[in-house]
This record gives structure tokens, sequence and C-alpha cells, in this order.
């Protein structure tokens, strides 16, 4: 037991480390206006980095394969949940309408 | 200032709100919106840390360990990740190496939002880089990018996602198996339905859309090539770096 808190405890340390030391040591500093602009970036960018494998790849083990088909449960629950976020904002109905959507596609399917 | 200010009458600009409204230090109001904020993801990470903890139980993981993961390390994919390597036999220097790959994104989402926050006292910065995840960081920046620069706020957004998911994961863990088949209710869609709530907002821009595009293109892509691990980070440099080569119109640019 004692082996697994000190996976736990090196964890912790590898991720808080990423988490924390830009934030303590980059206000303050002058950087020029490109990175700035690039840095205001990272939030669109990651976001649609995280997103898209899960809605275009199949999540299945094995080997990663793009699947377009109608049998993506994933990308036709995005959809509804796309159009409620482009017309409304509002996170918790885009969350509400795409685990719906899912469920609903699964009853379905 | 407004995280630890003390109980004193208000300036007269803001005299909208009772200013005698304070839990110890901390003005109530920005408890509130913090909560406010964070009640989507809470929405979001009750599923998906239940079935974090259903997992770990059926991997053999006990309760304690299941929850310390969620306290100390929170941040969903690589507790995934060690579970199944912990009960693939993998050693603790292979997990750990993973979930520095993994999570070495955060360096990007802290770097992100540190240039706004020159007016944070150091613990403050420190201790919204220690509880930020994906979700509360896209929420950061929508709100640090209109001027909402409220550290107690921020703060308890944090706090708020953080105790969900630990309380998720233990909850998982005891009575996951009342819930048979998650799939059945949508639950396994709360995480991209999230990141779809998250990334509309965060592309007001034209460069903003570039780099969305770009980004996902591109870990798509590293997905599709095996490196699935290092597909977030290297995805978002991509997308971010597209984003910078594209102008925005005049009136859109922040």
């Amino acid at each position: 037991m004692s082996g697994m808190w000190l996976v736990i405890a090196g964890m912790t340390l590898v991720t808080l480390v990423p988490r924390v030391t830009p934030l303590l040591l980059l206000p303050g500093k002058k950087m020029p206006e490109i990175v700035g602009r690039w840095l205001s970036l990272i939030a669109p960018a990651i976001l649609a980095a995280l997103l898209s494998p899960d809605l275009l790849l199949d999540r299945d083990s094995g080997p990663a394969a793009l699947n377009l088909s109608f049998s993506n449960t994933y990308l036709l629950a995005a959809v509804p949940a796309f159009l409620v976020a482009w017309r409304t904002r509002s996170l918790f109905g885009t969350v509400v309408t795409g685990m719906a959507a899912a469920a609903l596609l699964r009853l379905l399917g | 200032m407004r995280f630890l200010r003390f109980a004193r009458p208000r300036r007269s600009g803001d005299a909208g709100q009772p200013s005698f409204i304070k839990l110890f230090f901390i003005e109530l109001s920005s408890v509130k919106k913090g909560v406010r904020w964070a009640l989507p993801v809470v929405l979001g990470y009750a599923p998906i840390g239940m079935a974090y903890g259903l997992l770990a139980r059926q991997t053999g993981l006990g309760v304690r360990a299941t929850l310390g993961l969620s306290l100390f390390v929170f941040a969903g994919a690589s507790q995934f990740m060690a579970i199944s390597m912990l009960s693939g036999g993998a050693g603790a220097a292979a997990v750990i190496g993973a979930t520095f790959i993994v999570n070495f994104r955060h360096v990007l989402m802290s770097a992100a939002v540190a240039p706004r926050l020159t007016s944070w006292r150091p613990w403050q910065r420190a201790a919204l880089g220690t509880m930020m995840t994906d979700e509360s960081f896209a929420l950061h920046s929508i709100h640090f990018a209109r001027g909402d620069l409220d550290p107690a706020a921020a703060i308890t957004l944090n706090l708020a996602a953080w105790v969900t998911w630990a309380a998720a994961g233990t909850a998982g863990h005891r009575l996951g198996a009342l819930i048979e088949r998650p799939e059945a209710w949508g639950l396994d869609f709360a995480l991209p339905a999230m990141f779809i709530g998250l990334l509309l907002p965060s592309c007001g821009r034209r460069s903003a859309v570039a780099a969305a595009l770009c980004g996902g293109a591109a870990s798509v892509a590293l997905c599709l090539l095996g490196a699935g691990n290092q597909a977030a980070f290297f995805g978002a440099l991509a997308g971010a770096t597209a984003g910078v080569c594209v102008k925005d119109r005049t009136e859109e640019a922040s």
C-alpha cells in the first residue's frame, strides 16, 4: 500500500509543478506582444485539441481510427450540443443537451 | 484585492450591494459568483468522477487511494490512465512518467492566465494553479478576458470543482455498481459536452477560430499517429501558433 502512496506523491509532484510554476514566475515579466497574443490563443487551441479526438476517433481499444459515420454516437450527440452552445452560450445547457442527446441516441440505436 | 479585504465601508463607487455580508474576510457575493460559475462543471464532473471511482474499484484500488488520487492529483485523464496502467502491472516510474507527459499541458494553461494576474498575490496565483483543470482554466480565461479578476470567485470555482471531483470518485467507488450502464444515461458524454460548451465562447475572434481548427486537427493527427498522450499539448502548441498568424479584424482584437 505504501507503494501506491509513492505513486500518488510522484503523480502529484509532476502535475503540480507545471500547474503552478508559470503562474508564480510570469506575472510582472515583460513579454513581447506576440507572446501575449499566442498565450491568449491557448484556450481555444487546447480545448479543441482535447475535444476533437473524442468526437472524431473510435474510442475502442487498439489503434486510433477516424469514424465519421452515423455509428459514431459522440459525433451525432455533438451536433445539438454545438447548436445550444452557439445559440445560448450556456455551459449548463450545453452539458445537459449533450448528455440527453447521447442517451437518446443510445435508446434509439 | 478583494480576497483579503477587511470589513470596512465600501467606496461610494460600488454602493450597489450591501458591504456587511462577509464570510470571514471573503465577500459572500464573490463566493456565490464562484459557485454559480462552477455549477455546470459540477454537473459534468459528477458522472465522470463516479465512473473513475467505479473503474478504480474494479481494478482493485482501495477507496483511500482512489480518493487520494482525486484530492492530490486532481487531473481526470491521468487518473484514468494511472489506474489502467497499475492494473496492467506497470511500475511506479512508468506511471509517474506517463502522468508528467499527459499533464504537461497544464504549463500552457498556467502560462496563458498568468499575464492577466499581476494584481493577485503570489499565494492566490499558487492556489489558482494548484487546482486548475482543463474546464476551470477555460472558464477562468473567459472571465479574465472580460476583466473579471475576482480572486475569491475564481478560487471558489476551483474549490467547488475539486470537492465535486473527490466526492464523486468516492461515491463511485462505494456505490457505483448502482448505475449499471452509465452510457445509457449519456453520462459518458459529460466531458465532450463540457469541452463544446467551453470552446465556443472562447472562439470570439478569427485568430481563435483558426487556433481551434488547427489545434483540433493537429491533435487528431497525433492520435492517429499513435501519440495520443502528447496530442493535447502539441495540438495546443500548433493551434496557438497557427492562430497568431491570422490577423483579427480591428474591432474584435482584445
